[in-house]
């Protein structure tokens, strides 16, 4: 049955096994309580908006994407969602706990989810409110005018965009930019991570986008998938380079 | 602590899956029956977020919060929209009208914007980056794809000058690829964390 595979199928399938079988060792091997401190410009950025939203009783605005259900299922659309977690961990008990926005009905309601389970598992269900994670239009343009919209409101800290995006996005940025309010953007496809150039919020790029939840929340799940993410980098670089070394001399078509 | 039921069903859904994306003709009965299913969750899940959305700013206006004049804009055209549709339905030429002309020049006019502010962010990126590697390699592309996409050097009809331009032309692609096979493994190993039930919702 798996020669009707065609070769990028199959070299998809032991790609994917091979990423399985790293984030295995990976958690196996992995110390709990002894994560390796990798210093990061992403981790730091986010965590610098934290201590700002936390000293000075602000909130932080964290933008989820518009695209996980919409045209067509998008896993890189919930990418924001593990980083909404993490953050709102560190902040459920501030003046001005995290607000999201989400330009999907799934995505909403997932964020919806994680914000409750965050509040219930810190034994704070009374804390928590359907309004601290919003659906803010259902299209790119409709999404971005809403968030547009929020930027300005003197309450907020800093804006955070995480998920899938359109470039469009950059009326957010350039929105936060002119209220003097730090930004970040971990945009998961490569036009957004282009727009996310402007002004002075810090880009996150490539991979970065997936690592700044797991190096904040620090739980071992993470951090296997994180050590197994440079494992497989290691693997598709040789991949790479002997694909094109057999290519060279004549092997490989 | 972690209840396994839907863990387990999760799970063995997400193989079946995946394993039905592999096997395409022994698969597509299942793939289709799964992607009516996401199609009914989705459209209901859209229903629920709307529904939540209008209480909540239901719930602005009750309380008199701040802005809440912009929430009783939000609840009157919801309820206009949602009327007419009701009443006319939704394919009829007079709601696609009525929708068309309040969507339709909004949405060029941000499109109008977001071309103004590309221009200004392509001049402000000196200004709040100052001259580093990453500008200056920024504004030496800019200016060379500016002048192969006026295609006057490959009118120019040098062989060797045409290879050059193909070379640079094939530049962007290999960056590109570069970021999605990085954008690829992080998604890979998000997907995993997903599959067996490792990126949890706060608690559960």
């Amino acid at each position: 049955m798996l020669s009707a595979l065609t070769l990028n199928d199959q070299l998809a399938l032991a790609l994917g096994v091979l990423g399985l079988l790293f984030l295995l060792i990976n958690l196996l091997i992995l110390k709990r309580n002894k994560p390796k401190h990798i210093p990061e410009p992403g981790k730091q950025a986010v965590e610098h908006l934290l201590h700002v939203s936390s000293e000075e009783g602000k909130r932080l605005v964290v933008g989820l994407g518009h695209s996980l259900a919409n045209s067509n299922f998008d896993l890189a659309g919930a990418s924001g969602l593990s980083l909404q977690l993490a953050l709102l961990k560190r902040s459920l008990f501030n003046d001005h706990p995290l607000q999201s926005y989400s330009g999907d009905g799934v995505l909403a309601c997932l964020s919806r989810m994680v914000v409750r389970g965050a509040y219930r598992g810190a034994l704070a269900s009374e804390l928590f409110s359907g309004s601290l994670s919003q659906l803010s239009g259902t299209s790119p343009l409709a999404y971005t005018s809403s968030l547009v919209n929020q930027i300005p409101d003197s309450s907020n800290a800093g804006l955070l965009l995480a998920g899938q995006m359109s470039p469009v996005v950059l009326l957010a940025l350039d929105q936060a930019d002119r209220h003097a309010l730090p930004s970040i953007s971990a945009i998961a496809s490569l036009s957004g991570q282009a727009a996310g150039f402007i002004g002075n919020s810090v880009n996150l790029m490539g991979e970065d986008i997936f690592n700044a939840a797991g190096k904040l929340d620090q739980r071992k799940s993470s951090l296997a998938g994180l050590g197994a993410q440079d494992w497989l980098r290691i693997a598709i670089s040789l991949g790479l380079l002997l694909g094109a070394i057999l290519k060279m001399g004549g092997v490989l078509p | 602590m972690k209840r396994p039921l839907p863990l387990i069903v999760g799970i063995l859904s997400g193989l079946i899956v995946l394993a039905a994306m592999f096997f395409v003709p022994q698969g597509s009965g299942i793939l289709g029956v799964v992607l009516s299913w996401v199609i009914i969750v989705a459209g209901v899940a859209l229903l629920v977020a709307i529904a939540s959305l209008v209480l909540t700013h239901l719930r602005f206006i009750a309380k008199g919060k701040k802005g809440f004049l912009l929430s009783l804009v939000l609840v009157i055209s919801f309820l206009a929209t949602l009327a007419l549709g009701l009443l006319l339905g939704v394919d009829h030429s007079t709601f696609l009208g009525f929708v068309g002309a309040i969507i339709r020049p909004i949405e060029t006019a941000l499109l109008g914007l977001v071309a103004l502010i590309m221009m200004s962010a392509a001049m402000k990126i000196f200004r709040e980056r100052g001259w580093s590697a990453l500008t200056v390699s920024f504004g030496v592309s800019a200016i060379i794809f500016l002048i192969l996409g006026l295609g006057f050097l490959q009118n120019l009809n040098i062989p060797a000058l045409n290879e050059v331009i193909r070379f640079v032309e094939a530049l962007p692609m290999i960056g590109a690829r570069g970021l999605l096979i990085g954008i690829g493994i992080g998604l890979l190993m998000m997907a995993f964390r997903v599959l067996f039930g490792m990126e949890g919702s706060g608690n559960d």
